[in-house]
């Protein structure tokens, strides 16, 4: 006798549970709260970045050649920077270039968005997170 | 207790089904309530599967023979520990603990991405009940429910077959298992890619930990597998290409190359059909795994009893899943095209795609033999078989070509290796690789494949030692680091790459292993006490065995335990014991062996205690009773399967070890530069 | 593009040489898996099948095991499971397994070559251990009523 009130009680324990959003209007977030697509694009960002340093080490250890690693660079950083074209080269890219690694080296160059902060922050002004 | 755990089972079948209906639901018209209840439907059926197998293992804690399960796996004297881990001993029991795992992960899964990946989480819920309610259907309607009850209880169970009561045997299948059902995840996620369109890589980048996992326990549960046939089986061998053994090789061939091919899409957003096809491939695998060991299709030692539905309802399952996932990627083509294309052959990605083609030729060619009895039979009448010397004839030119693969892939870059740096950074291990051959075979080694091994392995170990010794200099001199902390931080930063190469080691230990079976030594022969017998080992030195005897015993669940007692003496001077038994369990019609094993860095001393002149006599102790035959056999480098399984697992838990920060969605190398430096 | 199709010729190249060895893995290692009578038969028809290696599955007669005084060499005698009057002899010399018992019913399956002596040279001896197979309810309950 006990075991069918047992059994009735777990069942209809269950089916409650389950069915609770339904009757209660509890939701399930249908949509990333960390943005998804962004979240992405943020993260090639990343990568590119740490690919732009470890460029530089390849070239000054003599795996890599001066053409490869000057095409290499522009593309990475590019990248980074986002709105420049890969087809505009000159000073404006090149100095660009310059502040991002001297960023990098300093560990002032945030890797969550790119912006280069003053030397010695512990947060990113622009978007922060922790600087490295 | 156990009525409860009988109700859950039957509740929660019709329960994941409802949940699976809901989340799809859910997913497909955006309704968040609908969602959650499948995702607390998750939770559910976990509560309700702990109870089944609560109620299962004490069944067999309080010996309720009534129970056919309980019955045919246990008996009143059995150790606790077997009754325990009788859940998963029979077919019965280990269905309920394959669904149990299954829902254990699903709730991983599920909980750890309530607030993540949103996109993907219903129809990931959805898949993964399917999956759930398909296992709990064949639980209750092929003939194999755990609860099924006797007309009457007996007095005794039949117990546990006593080779199946073994420290590695408990843990074998479970290891398994987990690899298996833990690829569900994976699965689950690329279908849902399908489904809701995004098919760049993030299913990937989400899923990663779970296919390693997956992987990790895949390769573990094989090689527990081939410690307890090496250890109880008792003929000194570790792997026989049995067909249940090869069906558990299969998915862990795909899943491996599963694991290199998605890099190439992470980085280059290249092979999503591939990739696609791949996983669908291993979560079929893994099914079929089961159901060969299941449905008593194919001849095995390892087979349960044979039925026919089960055949069926598996066959029927992966019939309806393969066609519905050609359909989606058919469907979903437009969405899967490459964004680039392979540049040159000499680069990264040409040798992960030739790793692919290696190991998906492997799977089809272990799979094609296996299944050739089958396919004989079917289409001639004449059923035709393939062994050893088949499976062995195909894998092993394919196992060499993967050992210099893992040389080749770290020191070869992304997109395109300039062939100046390829020449130089190969230069000294090719070197290596083959003074080791060479010294091998002045050393006396005339096997060409075993060579070759050995010679590949040393080619192989060299780049990997190198790009370690490489890594920790460039970043102990860049970063004014230790050479210990150097190297610590160049493996943390990036765990993937360098856990990866030393998993490499530990695949590069066991292929050694491999090799070095054939250069074993074996005689049988028939010994009074007092008789010597001696056998040479490939190292130059020479064992001599004195038989001393043999003592009979009686234990608690044994009717007799014959033991034969060896002094054993290397080039004249003792060094110790071995013994070597036949035992005769109350419970089992046949004898056991239980043979003696002297474990070495590079070679085992493996002895059997074939048979007993007059065995009456002997159980009497009688002492003109004992003459015996044995077989004295001297295993080269087994122990390296084990060791190998080791630097694996430590690889492997590496791995997938968390690091901390923001999880990359590429590896944290950029692939545009030409060739692999250290990532600092 | 051009590297793409060399690419492609490559592993298509791969795939053919691995199609090559699992055709000669098959064609060189394959092996009949025959009952007693078809096995007679076969070698009535073509006596060079007496120099084939065949894997046969019978049942093992009972009382039929005895050993040579060197007890390195095994005799016994197997049956056609439908009709236990085609039988042969069987000799094998190697450790038989634990569970081969002649006092039982039990089917085995050899490995080896059937010479023109009509006794079958196995040099594999596999047994459908009793102990594998799970017993029916009923066969159980009769266990206990005994």
């Amino acid at each position: 006798m006990e075991q069918i009130a047992g059994a009735v009680l777990i069942t209809i324990g269950v089916i409650l549970f389950i069915l609770r959003p339904v009757l209660h209007g509890d939701e399930a977030p249908l949509t990333s709260t960390d943005g998804g697509k962004d979240e992405l694009d943020s993260q090639k960002k990343i990568s590119a970045l740490k690919g732009l340093r470890d460029a530089e080490y390849d070239y000054h250890s003599g795996k890599l050649d001066e053409e490869d690693f000057q095409s290499l660079r522009l593309e990475m950083a590019s990248e980074v920077l986002g709105s420049i074209k890969e087809t505009e080269s000159g000073p404006d890219v090149e100095v660009e270039i310059q502040r991002v690694r001297a960023g990098l080296a300093a560990g002032s160059t945030c890797l969550a968005c790119g912006e280069v902060n003053r030397n010695g922050s512990n947060f990113c002004g622009q978007c922060g997170s922790t600087l490295e | 207790m156990i009525q409860l755990g009988e109700l859950a089972l039957q509740l929660a079948l019709p329960i994941s089904l409802f949940g699976a209906a809901f989340a799809f639901f859910g997913g497909a018209k955006r309704r968040g309530d609908w969602v959650l209840a499948g995702e607390l439907t998750v939770y559910a059926v976990f509560f309700l599967l702990l109870l089944t197998s609560a109620g299962i293992v004490v069944a067999f804690l309080t010996d309720r023979f009534d129970y056919w399960y309980v019955a045919n796996y246990s008996n009143r004297e059995l150790d606790t520990y077997f009754k325990v881990s009788g859940l998963w001993a029979g077919q019965r029991g280990s269905l309920v603990f394959w669904v149990l795992l299954l829902s254990l992960f699903s709730v991983i899964a599920t909980f750890s991405n309530r607030l993540k990946n949103r996109e993907f989480m219903p129809y990931v819920v959805g898949v993964l009940l399917t999956v759930t309610g398909f296992f709990l259907l064949v639980l209750l309607f092929a003939d194999v429910n755990p609860f099924e009850k006797l007309p009457f209880a007996p007095a005794d169970g039949r117990g546990l077959n006593p080779q199946l009561q073994n420290y590695w045997m408990t843990i074998h299948p479970p290891t398994l298992y987990l690899g298996f059902t833990a690829f569900t995840v994976p699965f689950a996620f690329a279908v849902s890619a399908l489904l809701n369109g995004r098919l760049d890589s993030r299913w990937i980048v989400i899923t990663r930990r779970w296919i390693l996992l997956s992987w990790f326990f895949l390769a573990n549960g094989i090689i527990f597998g081939m410690r307890w046939a090496y250890e109880e089986l008792g003929w000194g061998g570790f792997w026989f290409w049995d067909p249940v053994e090869n069906a558990s090789l299969l998915p862990w061939l795909t899943a491996t190359a599963f694991l290199h091919s998605i890099q190439i899409q992470e980085n280059r957003g290249m092979l999503k059909v591939w990739n696609m096809g791949l996983v669908v491939t291993t979560f079929l695998l893994t099914i079929f795994a089961t159901f060969l060991t299941r449905s008593g299709l194919i001849e095995s030692v390892h087979t349960f009893a044979e039925n026919t539905k089960i055949a069926f309802i598996f066959l029927g399952f992966m019939g309806v899943v393969a066609a519905a996932c050609i359909m989606l990627i058919v469907w979903r083509k437009p969405l899967l095209k490459s964004e680039h294309q392979i540049e040159s052959y000499l680069s990264r990605e040409s040798a992960f795609l030739f790793n692919n083609v290696l190991f998906l030729g492997a799977a089809f060619a272990v799979m094609f033999g296996t299944l050739f009895p089958l396919i004989t039979e079917g289409i001639t009448g004449q059923t035709i078989t393939v062994g050893p010397p088949y499976f062995n004839k195909i894998n092993l030119p394919l196992g060499l070509g993967l050992l210099a693969l893992m040389g080749i892939g770290p020191v070869i870059g992304w997109r395109k290796a300039s062939r100046r740096n390829l020449v130089k950074n190969f230069r000294m291990p090719i070197v290596v690789g083959l003074l080791v051959a060479v010294g091998f075979y002045l050393a006396g080694a005339r096997h060409g494949m075993a060579l070759v091994t050995f010679g590949l392995s040393a080619f192989v170990m060299t780049i990997i030692i190198v790009e370690f010794v490489k890594g920790t200099k460039a970043r102990s001199r860049i970063e004014g680091e230790g050479h210990v902390v150097a190297f610590l931080h160049l493996v943390g930063r990036n765990r993937r790459r360098w856990g990866g190469y030393i998993v490499h080691v530990g695949v590069v230990l066991v292929f050694t292993a491999f090799a070095g079976s054939a250069f074993d030594r074996e005689l049988i022969t028939t010994l009074e006490p007092g008789d010597s017998v001696t056998i040479e080992s490939p190292l130059g030195h020479e064992y001599e065995l004195t038989y001393q005897g043999l003592s009979s015993e009686r234990g608690n669940n044994l009717a007799a335990r014959i033991t034969a007692l060896m002094d054993v003496s290397q080039d004249g001077k003792p060094i110790g014991t071995m013994t070597a038994e036949k035992r005769l369990y109350l419970t089992w019609e046949a004898p056991v062996t239980e043979v003696g094993i002297r474990s070495k860095f590079l070679e085992d001393l493996y002895l059997i205690l074939e048979s007993v002149r007059d065995l009456n006599g002997a159980f009497l102790n009688d002492a003109k009773a004992q003459r015996a035959t044995f077989e004295v056999q001297v295993n080269m480098l087994v122990g390296w399967i084990w060791y190998g399984g080791l630097v694996i697992t430590l690889g492997g838990l590496i791995t997938m070890w968390p690091s901390r920060g923001p999880q990359t969605s590429s590896t944290q190398e950029d692939p545009r530069r030409s060739s692999a430096s250290p990532t600092i | 593009m051009k590297s793409n199709f060399r690419f492609l010729a490559a592993i298509g190249g791969v795939s053919l040489v691995v199609g090559y060895l699992i055709w000669t893995g098959v064609t060189e290692t394959m092996t009949y898996y025959l009952t007693p009578i078809e096995l007679i038969n076969r070698v009535e028809e073509d006596p060079t099948f007496h120099q084939v290696g065949v894997k046969v599955s019978g049942r093992l007669e009972k009382g039929s095991w005895s050993r040579d005084s060197d007890e390195l060499l095994h005799y016994f005698t197997v049956a056609d499971l439908e009709d236990e009057s085609v039988r042969f002899s069987v000799e094998y010399r190697d450790i038989l397994p634990d569970t081969f018992n002649d006092q039982e019913l039990q089917d085995v399956v050899l490995e080896g070559r059937f010479r023109e002596d009509g006794v079958f040279d196995a040099t594999v001896v596999l047994t459908k251990c009793g102990s594998r197979y799970e017993a029916t309810p009923e066969e159980l309950v009769g266990d206990y009523i005994e």
